[in-house]
């Protein structure tokens, strides 16, 4: 208990390293989530859209890549910015741009086949109905994203989740490094390795603390896109023959 | 209205991180002792089984020789032993080497365990541990005099080595001892890459720091980073920096291909390993049979032979040195 | 769109693997008469609406525009079974189908208030399409193809989510578009009764084939066909 009061103390003090490592994480899965998402999802669209030629192999490859091991997808990216890499000279390894690379790799493909994965279920009615109104392609598909907002929404905090809670690759390609690469979830692993176990429990409370409460800010923000309004059109229906209706 | 269902999930939420919390903290004194409870129970199962094994193997081979028999140790009553270690001595490779000799000599069953020291030895304060082999001297005093060691066994020794680039910017190979050494790296503002994890060779350093009279936390080139002597290797050599390593893991690491020993056994870099006992009036359950048997197992003549050897073949010169009785 | 215009439909086939859904060797469709397309489930009634509104593309066979048009210059609008609405309002989601007549705001309002008027939506013009239940989101449908100015007009059952009013609602829609513009309607209906009340003239599909095609009344009076008797007898009671 000591622990995390020490941990929420820390975590609202301006300057600790507590409220540092906090800052950095959700910066670093705030970039992830925006580059993978401007990635995965035109990437899905195209994807769940389209039917062409190994489009089953490209969804096969996708639903592999949606479980790639964080580790190999540090891995991967540690080697392309080692010293010895190909972008070896670019000095990027051990900095937040490398963290955001490696789960932009390893988030992308799930953005990427959850995304298809949602369009594919309503493309063919929504085509067949735009097709019926003669409404051009454009239209369609903006008709089309406008129907999948919510699950594209959910998608996006998935991919958050996913980023601010992943600790391989970015222990890898991050290092760690105090005050420049350590994050909640390698900060968490530092403190096991030391044996303070209270503490690491602690750290992770904080973390889940605030994914709470940005999955929660996500939650009211899909609600207010789509459900009340449908209430509304519903009670409009009801209540104008019914009388009144509750 | 809206709202009260949020605010009520809150709640629950809150209130069950709560409980979460409460049960990790508890960990400490009631839960670990049910989870060593239900480790020996686990162990007794899995000594009938071996039991069982042998004398099947007893009973096909009766006709063969005995000498086999009698050279089989017989299984002791809890055969499973925890050894927790830390991370030096398992990524050197030498529990895993003597292991099979242990297992056969005296029929216990080695369960090898490793992370820092910090780690290490919180795992003998928790009783997730028979035994500890650990290098950290000031850790592992406090240890036993808070009474869950039944007392440091100091068995072997190596060196700490500074290794960095080939060019040696700092010129480190030219100091005398440690310290000198660091004092250069500082002055030179050479990137160094501390383990900042607690750890026995952590301790190590920051020894070495305070001898040398220089505080290097927040310099911008003393890189803390939070991780094993394997990965601090690593991003030492890819930032080519300098670093203190343990001997045996910097000649089992890729990253002598790029980095290399520029000062090794002086006097302020001596890295003795103790091995200690958990004592059982801290955790009855804990397997003390074992662990003394480990102990003198390993300080035996036969251990002390194979430990001699061991890394001569591969590196050229052995990884650990006896102290002398 | 003026003029007299024909359809021509010659060897159209649509296959799935092994089966045969569609065969129909010749069928012509004329300019101002509505067709009810009649005959049982799984006849073939839907897929030769989609092939004919190019949705899904035939297997072998072609689709001719006689007279005095073209293919390109009919324009052609088709309401699937399964009406979908967008989860935007259901205003928007008729104005919608006017987006590229690139007519002024005021004359879509009007448009569009018409057309919901017409298939009695007016009062839920601002209601979100998500909520709609099946009948409501058949004549949100309706409306969005009774807005536009059309040369074809083709409908996959209409009405079949529709209560009694609902339905007799529709067809009045239906006439008096058809009135109004002269279109070629194409309505698909399981229901004889409902050929009699909108149809000029109704094909009756069976296993994919067309077996017979005449007057409405004569069809559904004096089916010619073996299959066309059969499946009439089950209504006669």
């Amino acid at each position: 208990m000591e622990e995390l009061i020490q941990a929420f103390s820390l975590l609202f003090t301006p300057g600790s390293e507590l409220s540092q490592i906090v800052l950095l994480t959700l910066k670093m899965s705030a970039f992830s989530t925006a580059i993978s998402t401007a990635i995965g999802v035109p990437l899905g669209v195209c994807v769940g859209l389209y039917r062409f030629r190994g489009k089953r192999l490209v969804m096969r490859i996708l639903n592999t890549l949606m479980g790639l091991p964080p580790v190999l997808a540090g891995l991967i990216v540690f080697f392309i910015l080692s010293r010895s890499g190909p972008l070896g000279t670019l000095k990027l390894l051990y900095t937040l741009p490398a963290m955001v690379t490696a789960q932009v790799v390893l988030i992308t493909p799930i953005v990427c086949g959850l995304s298809a994965t949602a369009i594919s279920g309503v493309a063919p009615l929504v085509h067949e109905t735009a097709h019926g109104m003669g409404l051009t392609r454009r239209r369609e598909l903006a008709c089309l994203l406008y129907e999948c907002r919510s699950q594209l929404l959910s998608i996006m905090f998935v991919a958050f989740g996913r980023s601010i809670g992943e600790v391989g690759a970015v222990m890898l390609v991050g290092g760690n490094v105090q005050y420049k690469t350590r994050v909640m979830t390698t900060a968490i692993m530092l403190e096991t390795n030391m044996g303070h176990f209270e503490y690491a429990v602690a750290l992770g409370i904080v973390l889940l603390v605030i994914s709470f409460i940005i999955n929660s800010i996500a939650l009211s923000l899909q609600e207010r896109t789509s459900a009340p309004e449908a209430q509304g059109a519903w009670s409009a229906s009801r209540g104008g023959k019914l009388g009144g209706g509750r | 209205m809206r709202k009260t269902p949020v605010k009520i999930l809150l709640v629950t939420v809150l209130a069950a991180m709560f409980a979460l919390f409460l049960v990790a903290c508890s960990s400490g004194s009631g839960s670990s002792a049910a989870s060593s409870e239900a480790a020996s129970s686990e162990a007794a199962s899995s000594e009938a089984a071996s039991s069982e094994a042998a004398s099947s193997e007893a009973a096909s081979s009766e006709a063969a020789s005995s000498e086999a028999a009698s050279s089989e140790a017989a299984a002791p009553q809890n055969a499973v032993l925890r050894i927790s270690t830390t991370t030096s001595v398992n990524d050197s490779g030498l529990l895993p080497y003597l292991q099979p000799f242990f297992e056969e000599d005296t029929g216990y069953q080695m369960e090898v365990t490793s992370a820092g020291t910090g780690a290490a030895i919180e795992k003998g304060r928790t009783g997730d541990a028979d035994a500890l082999l650990v290098h950290a001297k000031a850790s592992e005093e406090e240890f036993v005099n808070e009474g869950f060691g039944v007392e440091r066994v100091p068995f072997m020794y190596n060196y700490f080595v500074i290794v960095g680039p080939e060019g040696d910017p700092a010129g480190v190979a030219n100091c005398a001892t440690a310290a000198d050494a660091f004092k250069a790296i500082a002055d030179a503002g050479q990137t160094f890459v501390s383990r900042g994890d607690d750890s026995g060779t952590n301790k190590k350093e920051l020894q070495i720091w305070e001898a040398a009279g220089i505080d290097p936390n927040g310099q911008e080139w003393y890189v803390n980073a939070g991780q094993g002597m394997g990965a601090t290797l690593t991003q030492t050599a890819e930032r080519q920096g300098y670093t203190l390593s343990d001997k045996g893991t910097f000649l089992s690491n890729d990253a002598k291909e790029s980095l290399k020993i520029l000062l090794g056994e002086s006097d302020d870099m001596k890295n003795t390993y103790t091995m200690i006992a958990i004592s059982p009036d801290k955790w009855p359950d804990t397997n003390i049979d074992g662990a003394n048997a480990f102990i003198a197992w390993m300080t035996g003549d036969k251990a002390s032979e194979l430990i001699a050897k061991y890394g001569e073949e591969e590196y050229g010169e052995p990884l650990f040195y006896l102290i002398e009785k | 769109m003026n003029g007299k215009f024909a359809i021509e439909i010659k060897g159209l086939k649509k296959t799935f693997g092994e089966r045969t859904v569609l065969d129909i060797e010749s069928l012509v469709l004329e300019s101002g008469l509505s067709y009810a397309l009649v005959g049982p489930n799984g006849s073939g009634k839907s897929t030769l609406i989609r092939l004919l509104s190019g949705v899904e593309a035939a297997t072998t066979g072609h689709v001719d525009v006689l007279g005095d048009a073209t293919r390109e210059d009919l324009a052609v609008g088709y309401m699937p079974q399964k009406s979908y609405v967008f989860g935007f309002s259901v205003f928007k989601n008729v104005a919608m189908a006017l987006s590229s007549s690139g007519l002024g705001k005021n004359e879509v309002n009007e448009r569009v208030n018409r057309a919901l008027d017409a298939v009695g939506m007016a009062d839920m013009a601002d209601a979100r399409g998500s909520g709609l239940s099946g009948g409501e989101a058949q004549r949100v449908a309706l409306a969005r193809l009774l807005v536009q100015d059309l040369d074809v007009v083709m409908l996959d059952e209409p009405t079949a989510s529709m209560d009694i009013a609902g339905t007799m609602l529709v067809e009045g829609a239906l006439k008096s578009y058809r009135e109004r513009t002269g279109c070629l309607m194409l309505i698909a209906t399981h229901a004889p009764s409902q050929a009699h009340r909108i149809s000029d003239k109704a094909v009756m599909l069976s296993d994919g084939h067309v077996v017979e095609l005449g007057d409405t009344s004569e069809v559904l009076s004096t089916p010619t066909s073996e299959a066309g008797r059969e499946f009439l007898s089950y209504w006669a009671v």
